[in-house]
């Protein structure tokens, strides 16, 4: 008994105090710090730089605590600019088609970051210490329900499936996000990819 | 001995055809740094005479035939975005590249202040005005990456040489021009033979006899120590396509160089022509629930509700396609199961359909809130044909119009 009694405790605490699941932050009134970070799928060959765009994260700062930070990661419908390679000649062709691919890229990106989507909100103090120093995390499972956890950040993992022409060789679509033994998985049709031009 | 000594001055040039100008030059700042800079003028005559050496008969055509200055207006607006080398950029490089040198060639004074070696001024009144060939070449690509004379000979014109570099070592334009009756003319004859070559740009009016055009040879040779002439005469670019009259045409407009290289962003819903769009909530998900079980009878279920997805609606009638995708690997053998494809004769190693849900009108709206389900009868019965074991599922729902997506991982044990 008392074996199992410490097996549950282990358990708990290696997963996470789970908790009755409180709603995700509310971040209206916020301030965003930092970066938008796009969250990025890339790859390479002789002639272009593939990178899929899946989702960002964001920072916010509490106006009334400046060291209660929330980072936020929000999906997006994936993006997908076909960039080739900046030649030497900025009037050469493939400089011009580069250049109307960020633009166009950039332009939707906007667009992307205000139909976007949380998946996962990780609440965070930046002077730790025993009263304040717990980070207390969300994640969105696909069907719609959210997973909380405290002391534990979600852990964060690239996912490949097989490739459909070579199923020997995986291709890299997404990334995976696991929180609680849930998960969240964005990812890009590997067709999608295929037509980019990137191989496994 | 004659046609001897023709075919040794033929089989001599053939030698020199390709040889290389020297590269290093394409590397040289332009002697006067102004290409690359900025104007601060722009060209205030009507949009046809400051702009004509860019236009296509077309567009020339299609500009003379608009009625009001508003509709002038757009056009003009329309076709500098076309032409906008770099679009992140609040300016229109090509614009001002342009206006500069739009000017000079007004100012005519620009080859007249040239500090190169082996090029003495010139005007580009020389080569028939600011609407002629050097003119048009001027306005067109800018000052030349390097320019050379050589000055007339007792049997050949003087000649003038242009050279442009593609920024990658490589010679993209080497116009040669020639001085006959008084004006520079750009030399067109390439491929047809150094005696045609030379008979045009002898300085003696007619056809001349072989004599001559070996004299003029020896001449020419003596003079154009570095060769760069005598390679003129035989290559006009080292991109074979490439001839004077494509480098003297208006250039392709940037918009639709993109356009024609099918260079593009993936992941952009496209809405089939004549379907109207009938959003849900969902920004960027399909919020989906997956059953699926390796136990026999277990129909794998797609479940939605009807408000979760996005709809096209045509004529009162809703449709929503969905691609689905599922690898199954065995977890012991790691094998992935083989199944038949719509698309291919042999056996692949994944599921893919995609699943049509229809819906009336009235179905949709009297109860968004309700759930349907998709029952995968073919798949199920796949399943139930599946070796025993415990398999990894991977599951990919894509809304075929929006790319809204669901992902899932499983497993199934199959017993």
């Amino acid at each position: 008994m008392n074996y199992l009694a410490a097996l549950l405790v282990c358990s708990t605490l290696i997963a996470g105090r789970e908790a009755d699941v409180p709603d995700p932050p509310d971040l209206r009134g916020w301030n965003m710090v930092g970066e938008r970070v796009h969250l990025e799928i890339k790859g390479e060959d002789a002639e272009k730089v593939f990178t899929e765009i899946v989702g960002f994260t964001e920072d916010y700062q509490n106006p009334n605590d400046p060291t209660e930070r929330v980072r936020v990661v929000k999906k997006i419908i994936p993006l997908i600019p076909a960039e080739m390679t900046m030649g030497d000649d900025p009037t050469s062709p493939t400089s011009i088609i580069s250049n109307y691919i960020r633009k166009k890229s950039n332009d939707k990106l906007k667009k992307r970051y205000e139909n976007s989507e949380a998946i996962a909100y990780m609440r965070y103090h930046l002077l730790r210490d025993a009263r304040t120093g717990r980070t207390e995390s969300w994640l969105r499972t696909q069907e719609g329900p959210w997973i909380y956890r405290e002391g534990v950040e979600p852990d964060r993992s690239t996912f490949s499936e097989p490739s459909k022409d070579d199923p020997e060789e995986p291709i890299l679509v997404g990334i995976k996000f696991s929180l609680g033994g849930e998960y969240r998985i964005l990812k890009i049709d590997q067709d999608f990819i295929v037509k980019h031009g990137r191989r496994p | 001995m004659k046609n001897r000594m023709r075919q040794i001055i033929l089989a001599a040039a053939c030698g020199l055809s390709f040889l290389a100008v020297p590269r290093g030059l394409w590397a040289q700042e332009n002697q006067l740094g102004e290409k690359k800079e900025a104007a601060s003028v722009e060209c205030k005559k009507g949009f046809l005479d400051c702009y004509w050496f860019l236009l296509s008969p077309s567009d020339e055509k299609a500009f003379k035939n608009l009625k009001t200055d508003i509709e002038r207006q757009a056009f003009i607006e329309q076709f500098w975005k076309d032409r906008d080398p770099d679009p992140n950029t609040p300016e229109n490089e090509r614009k001002i590249e342009t206006d500069q040198w739009i000017k000079d060639v007004e100012e005519d004074t620009i080859l007249l202040r040239n500090t190169d070696v082996d090029f003495s001024p010139t005007t580009f009144r020389e080569g028939g005005g600011p609407r002629g060939e050097m003119a048009r070449i001027y306005l067109l690509h800018g000052m030349p990456d390097f320019k050379a004379k050589l000055p007339e000979g007792q049997r050949f014109v003087e000649l003038m040489m242009w050279t442009y570099g593609d920024g990658s070592g490589h010679i993209k334009y080497n116009f040669l021009f020639y001085k006959k009756y008084g004006m520079f003319k750009v030399f067109r004859l390439y491929g047809m033979g150094l005696e045609t070559a030379l008979q045009e740009i002898s300085n003696r009016f007619g056809p001349q006899d072989p004599d001559y055009i070996n004299q003029e040879w020896y001449e020419f040779q003596a003079a154009d120590i570095q060769r760069i002439f005598q390679s003129a005469l035989f290559q006009f670019s080292d991109y074979s396509k490439m001839n004077p009259d494509e480098a003297m045409k208006p250039p392709t407009p940037a918009a639709l160089l993109v356009e024609q290289s099918g260079s593009g962003v993936l992941g952009d819903p496209i809405i089939p022509p004549g379907w109207v769009m009938r959003w849900s909530t969902s920004p960027t998900s399909l919020p989906v629930r997956f059953r699926i079980s390796g136990n026999k009878g277990g129909i794998p279920l797609i479940l939605l509700k009807y408000s979760d997805v996005d709809w096209r609606e045509k004529e009162n009638e809703f449709e929503l396609v969905l691609k689905l995708r599922i690898f199954f690997q065995n977890k012991e053998t790691k094998q992935l199961v083989l199944f038949k494809s719509d698309k291919q004769k042999e056996k692949v190693p994944y599921y893919e359909r995609w699943i049509t849900k229809k819906a009336k009108k009235n179905e949709l709206l009297a109860n968004p809130d309700a759930f349907f389900a998709l029952p995968l009868v073919e798949l199920g019965r796949e399943i139930e044909n599946f070796p025993a074991g415990t398999y990894r599922v991977n599951i990919y729902l894509r809304h075929e119009v929006t790319n809204k997506d669901a992902a899932f991982v499983e497993e199934i044990v199959k017993k």
